[in-house]
């Protein structure tokens, strides 16, 4: 299968395309990290965050790939991993209590908002996933999930997130969000 | 009355940098608008994360292992293959058993290390191969060494042109990248992320071999021979790469399926594939790969 392919597929919001990628570079990616201190549980971290900002980004609107999908993954990986090492470097020297506090309370915010949208369900979690961090336009939106039209999706997903806003705004108090 | 559009537009950062400037004036003077700002922040943030939780979920249900054994394993070629070798690290380039009438006289064996349950297999390799010279236009690396004693120099010459400005191998020693099936790929490949900030920049040259694939059901063959690649299987419905190691002795190819290569000597029948265990290639081939 060829590059362009796999981009169209990811445009057409394909998510086992995913699954192939994943399968088909993952031991060149993982050799990079266990080549550098990491573990096989690292390279999979690693390499499943590089498919997911490669799959954020080819969704955008400006997005144009200059090389092939392999090398561009691949950088992705050796910049992601880079950092993670920075990171651990950092964490074993004295900043390492404050940062853990800072992480922990931004983990604990993500964690609220991410337990509402489970319970918001479907098709709403769907349609704000989509279109807020895929990207997808609402006329993609309302071909994939099968609505009438654009109109359609446009009116559910103003809905669904005056729903999720409405539901985190009831169920948790504001200090939660700013402490 | 409260901005929802305006703040969802500045906080997805769709605003023109007029307006945004404008905006950010009336957050600064109003508590209200700065805190529902926010709030939505965290809110798109943890759309967002639901997102990459959701999707990190599939990809963990997919298996992977960074283990070529299980991976070998589970493929077709082990299931017909004689056995699995592992080669030493001190080899070069192997040569199949079935290849040892191509090489002449001038031949090394290489001891193989086979798994208990398989075969030991004795691999035989080209003295020719095991020592090229390397009269690399880069000086810090003609310096290192003067002669390829194995693929660890070839690989850091790869490694060189990710870290530093691309460096230009005039030497007898070449490593081009094979970019099927458009086969000829010339000037220079760039890649730039912005939020990941790395550049990748190298030059190639037209690789002048032709492909042809025959569709087939059956176990994956090729052919290499007068120019002429032939593969013979279901290629057409498969990722692979080709690969081309130019080495002042001659061309070698090699094929990377599912993250697995296999070496491609000339042959004038069909045969299977080679797979490629020596570790030192393997990590040349994934620098080439990438590079690709």
């Amino acid at each position: 299968m060829k590059d362009r392919d796999i981009l169209s597929r990811i445009k057409r919001g394909d998510e086992s395309v995913l699954d192939q990628l994943y399968q088909k570079y993952f031991r060149m990616m993982s050799r990079m990290v266990l080549n550098n201190s990491g573990t096989e549980d690292d390279a999979k971290d690693v390499y499943q965050e590089a498919l997911i900002v490669f799959w954020q980004k080819a969704n955008s609107l400006d997005f144009e790939l200059t090389s092939k999908i392999s090398t561009y993954l691949y950088s992705i990986c050796l910049n992601q991993w880079r950092k993670e090492l920075d990171r651990r470097s950092k964490l074993s020297r004295e900043e390492k209590d404050g940062m853990d506090f800072q992480q922990h309370e931004e983990d604990q915010s993500y964690d609220i908002i991410v337990a509402c949208i489970e319970e918001l369900g479907d098709p709403c979690k769907s349609i704000l996933m989509y279109h807020y961090f895929d990207g997808m336009s609402m006329s993609d939106i309302a071909e994939r999930m099968n609505f009438a039209n654009t109109d359609t999706a446009k009116t559910k997903k103003y809905k669904c997130k005056k729903r999720l806003d409405s539901i985190v705004r009831r169920r948790y108090k504001k200090e939660d969000f700013f402490s | 009355m409260m901005p929802h559009d305006d703040i969802e537009r500045y906080v997805l950062d769709r605003m023109s940098h007029v307006e945004k400037t404008a905006f950010e004036i009336r957050i600064k003077e109003d508590a209200a608008i700065n805190e529902e700002v926010a709030f939505q922040r965290t809110i798109f943030k943890g759309i967002g994360e639901a997102r990459k939780a959701a999707l990190k979920n599939r990809l963990a249900q997919v298996p992977v292992s960074s283990s070529w054994f299980s991976n070998a394993i589970s493929s077709g070629w082990a299931k017909a293959a004689a056995g699995i070798v592992v080669v030493s690290a001190a080899s070069l380039i192997f040569y199949t058993e079935g290849h040892r009438d191509d090489l002449g006289d001038d031949n090394s064996s290489v001891f193989i290390d086979a798994p208990e349950s398989q075969e030991e297999i004795v691999i035989s390799i080209p003295d020719r191969l095991i020592t090229e010279k390397a009269d690399a236009a880069n000086q810090d690396i003609a310096t290192a060494s003067t002669t390829i004693e194995n693929y660890d120099i070839a690989r850091e010459i790869v490694e060189d042109e990710f870290q530093e400005d691309n460096v230009d191998l005039e030497g007898t020693l070449q490593i081009v990248p094979v970019n099927p099936p458009e086969l000829e790929f010339e000037g220079e490949l760039e890649t730039q992320d912005e939020e990941n900030n790395t550049l990748l920049d190298i030059s190639s040259v037209e690789a002048p071999i032709n492909i042809d694939v025959i569709e087939s059901e059956e176990e994956r063959l090729y052919r290499y021979f007068d120019g002429t690649l032939t593969l013979k299987g279901d290629y057409n419905s498969i990722y692979y790469d080709l690969l081309e190691l130019n080495l002042e002795e001659g061309r070698l190819y090699f094929i990377e399926i599912d993250g697995d290569y296999f070496a491609l000597p000339v042959t004038e029948s069909f045969r299977s594939l080679d797979l490629i265990v020596n570790k030192s290639l393997i990590s040349t081939l994934d620098s080439l790969t990438a590079l690709n």
